[in-house]
This record gives structure tokens, sequence and C-alpha cells, in this order.
């Protein structure tokens, strides 16, 4: 479960950028569906629920579907006129365009999905303490504070609840006390906060020569991992500039001269969108091994 | 030093403040959909980076990096806990208090921080980015009209009222281009239309979170200034440079 978790920060931030480049300025509708499959796989297989999953399917079949006829209604570009609507065009092209933006949009929000699932706060820490110690010492302390004040909020609100502060008050009256209770938070916590700054200065804050820490190794996994990303944006990278693989949705839809670059391309991406679903796959059967 | 040092401060907020901005609406104007992506987010990037580089400076002043952390913390605490009030969140206000009260550096960095450690909660993808420039935008610009928003509490709540639609005009350009390939008036007053409740509800918001915390905070401020010495020339006492 959640092998992709385990890869250095590093790995992640660089497979993500290539994934998110590939995934959102790709006009090629099969680069988009395969990056949709691509998605969806790596959800499933990552230890999603099912019943999570197909929620999200569906309403990802739902917005595909939607944007075929919204596009329509927005964009009059093409030459297959399918019917008029007054003197409005709707044409086969756009409504191409529209099923494809919207691919492309469904399967983008399922990588944030994944994405957000896969990272967490001590990759950001990790990979900004090398670069950014004080801005990464900042995120740190925000980090111990948030759930911390959540908590008394929590306990302030419910406090005030009980004393029937809330008792027949409409949405604005309500978020006003709100408002207030959340005032008492933030007074304490800054004055919490002035004795921590005190406390780090003398525990030697800002002195010279800090050294991050981190428990994140680089590994075999992550080597290759980069060289697949450098490998894929590589050839997405000359696909593009070279139009081998170039995909038109106006005045017609369809493809251009597909060569054998083009199909390289395709596999090459195909190959990159498994990349976390196969790590979850390998994990999973050398778990199973170790019990043989 | 000093000259030199507010030039390059003047050049990078004109950067920040028009240029960016003007940058973006033109590209998304012109540019086909994948290279205005890839232009904007880039450009973005750049910026929310050079800000926080220049808050590496001095974030060895503690004071300035706990205080511009818990403006964060009470920030993503804030999104957190009125979560169940969709548009209806203190985000704007502390970026924008943040602005006020530690300069427009660390409004920057309290409102670009939101968005990135809130997304942990509520989801990251490349909307993140133009959202921390966004609402590192506002807290830039609170910071850049601290004294006159400390001295009325009805520019406050105008700039408050005004910082959401201005959050939705900015957000939906890149929403528009995302959506419907390029940038059309039509497909942007489309998207503009349909958040049209949520901006609605975030300039309320942000009117109500700042009258109701403006005199509390501006008291809170006032007495950490005093009992921990955090007046400006005070550095060696702890206190913000």
């Amino acid at each position: 479960m959640h092998r992709f978790r385990l890869f250095h920060p590093v790995t992640k931030i660089i497979f993500f950028a290539v994934l998110f480049g590939i995934a959102m300025f790709s006009e090629n509708p099969v680069i988009r569906l395969l990056s949709l499959a691509g998605a969806i796989v790596a959800l499933g297989v990552s230890g999603m629920p099912a019943k999570k999953l197909l929620k999200i399917i569906a309403g990802g079949i739902f917005t595909v579907l939607i944007m075929g006829p919204v596009n329509c209604i927005i964009s009059h570009e093409g030459k297959t006129v399918l019917f008029k609507i007054f003197t409005m065009k709707i044409t086969a092209e756009a409504f191409w365009f529209g099923l494809s933006a919207g691919t492309m949009i469904v399967g983008t929000a399922i990588w944030c999905i994944f994405l957000t699932d896969e990272t967490d706060t001590e990759d950001l820490v990790f990979s900004l303490g090398r670069i950014l110690p004080g801005i990464s010492s900042v995120i740190t302390v925000t980090l111990r504070y948030i759930p911390e004040i959540i908590k008394k909020f929590r306990e302030t609100y419910t406090a005030q609840k009980m004393l029937g502060v809330f008792k027949d008050k409409k949405f604005f009256a309500r978020a006003a006390i709100s408002s207030k209770i959340f005032m008492s938070v933030t007074e304490r916590s800054i004055e919490n906060a002035m004795d921590t700054a005190a406390t780090m200065r003398a525990r030697g804050y800002g002195l010279r020569k800090r050294v991050p820490s981190g428990v994140r190794k680089w590994r075999n996994r992550d080597t290759l991992t980069v060289i697949l990303c450098a490998i894929c944006a590589g050839a997405f990278a000359a696909g593009e500039i070279t139009g081998s693989f170039g995909f038109t949705f106006y005045p017609y839809t369809g493809f251009g001269a597909i060569g054998i670059p083009g199909v390289a391309m395709t596999v090459a991406c195909a190959i990159f969108f498994m990349i976390p679903a196969g790590a979850e796959i390998k994990g999973r059967i050398r778990w199973q091994r170790s019990f043989e | 030093m000093v000259k030199e040092r507010s030039i390059k401060r003047i050049i990078a907020y004109i950067t920040v403040l028009v240029v960016i901005p003007g940058m973006i609406v033109i590209f998304a104007a012109f540019l086909p959909r994948s290279l205005f992506m890839a232009v904007a987010v880039a450009i973005s990037l750049a910026a929310v980076a050079a800000f926080m580089l220049g808050f590496e400076k001095s974030a060895d002043n503690a004071s300035k990096a706990v205080l511009a952390a818990v403006f964060t913390a009470l920030s993503v605490a804030g999104r957190v806990v009125f979560a169940a009030t969709p548009g209806f969140k203190p985000v704007f206000s502390m970026a924008i208090f943040a602005g006020m009260y530690l300069g427009p550096e660390s409004g920057f960095l309290v409102g670009a921080l939101t968005a990135l450690l809130s997304n942990f909660i509520f989801g990251q993808g490349a909307w993140t980015i133009f959202q921390m420039f966004t609402w590192g935008l506002i807290g830039l610009v609170a910071g850049l009209l601290a004294p006159l928003l400390k001295k009325n509490k009805v520019i406050l709540c105008i700039a408050g009222a005004l910082a959401g639609p201005l959050f939705s005009m900015v957000i939906d350009i890149w929403s528009t281009v995302w959506i419907f390939g390029s940038f059309s008036l039509g497909g942007y007053l489309t998207t503009t239309l349909s958040a049209l409740p949520f901006t609605i509800l975030h300039a309320i918001s942000n009117v109500i979170f700042l009258l109701v915390l403006a005199e509390p905070m501006r008291r809170t401020m006032d007495r950490v200034t005093v009992k921990y010495a955090l007046v400006p020339g005070t550095a060696n006492k702890g206190g913000l440079k």
C-alpha cells in the first residue's frame, strides 16, 4: 500500500513535474486517455476503497460527457456542422475537443488526488530544507501549530456551544461568533509564538552552518524512475517539437502523420504513466514472495 | 546600500503587482493553451520563489519567522475549521493582517504558504501555484497599504471585499484556458459567472472577518510589539528588522 510514498522526495518532484507537464500540455487525445487510465490504475492499486474509486470514475465520466456539449456552446470552430441553434453552429470538432478537454481535466484531477495521497509535508520540508532552510523552519513551525490551533478552536467552540451562544442564531450571526472564537485562539497563539521565538533564539536559531536532517535515502528505484522520467520527457518534447504525433481538432479532427517516433513516444508515455502502479505491484509481489 | 536595496524592492513590487499579472492576461489572450499553461506556471513559480528567497535572507530573525509561521498556521487552521462553510474562511483576512503587521514580504509568504500547506488537505494540483501567487499578492498589497489600512476600518473592509473578486479574476483566467483550451471572453464570463456565488461569499466573509478581527488584532499586535520590543530598528532585541 502506498509504495510510491516511499520514493525519495526529489524523485517524486521530478515524476510529478514531468507527469503534469505531459498530462496538461499535450493536446493528443491518446496521451490524455493513457494519462487518465494510468491515474485510475494508480489510485486503484494504491489501496483506495473500491466504492470511493467508483465514485471518482462516475464523476469523471459525467465531467467528460458534459464537456462535449458545453464546448459546443462556447466554441463554434470546425467545419462539420451537426446542426444549428438559431444562428449558432454546433460542430462535431468542438464536440470532440470538449470530450478530449474533459478527459484531460479528469485525468489531471485524478492524478492530483494521487499526488495528495502519496506526498506529505515531510517531503516538502525535506526538499526545501537544503535550498531554503529559513522557509523550511517556518513550514516546520507552522505544521506544529496547525493541529494545536484546530484543537484549541474546537475546544472553545464546543464550550461556547454548550453555553447556548449559538442557539437560534442565523448563518451570519453564527459566523460572526465563530470569528470571535477564532480571534481568541489567534491572540493566544501569537502570545505563545513569542515564547517559542525566545526559546528558539536561546537554542541558537539563526546560527550559520546549520544542516538539514532527513531520513529519506536515495535508492536504485529512484535512479530508475528518474531515468524513465528523462526518457519520457525527452520523447515527449521531441514529439511535440517535430510534430511527429500531432493531432488537430480544427478545422477537421484527425491525426497528422504518425511515424515510428510518434509510436515510440506513445509507448514511452504509456510506460511512464504506469510507473506508480508498477511500483505498487512490484512491492506487493516482493511482499508475497517473502512469505514463501 | 540602503538606497540600492529599496530600489531593488520597488522593482520587485512593480514586477509582481503589474508586470506578471499583465503578462498572464496578455499571454492568455495570445498564446496557445499548452504554451500559456507552461509560461503562466513558470512565471508564477518564479515570482513565488523570488519572494521566498527574499524572506530567506531575513529568516534568521526568530520572531519574524515564528510570527509568519503563526499567521500561516492560523490561516490554514481557519480554512480547515471553516471547511463546512464553503467560501466563508479567514484565509484572505489572515494574509491581509500578516501584510499589515509583519510587512509586505511576510504577507506574501503567509498567503503563498497557506495555499501550499492547506492544499495537502484540500488537494494539490497545478492550481496550487496560482493560488499561492494570488493569495501572496493579496498579502503583499496589504503590506504596501498598511498605514492606510491600519488607520481606516472602512478602507480595510473595502480592501477585503475587493480581495475576493481579485482572487477569482486571476484564478478564472487560468481556469478558462484550462477548461476551454484557449482564452475567450465568453469562456471567461462562463467561468466567472459559475463562480459568482463563491466570489460574493468570499467578499462578505472577508468583510466580516476583518470587522471582527481588526480591533483585537491591532490590540494584540500593539501589545506584543511593546512587550517583546518588536519595534523596527530594535533587531538586537529580537525585533523585526
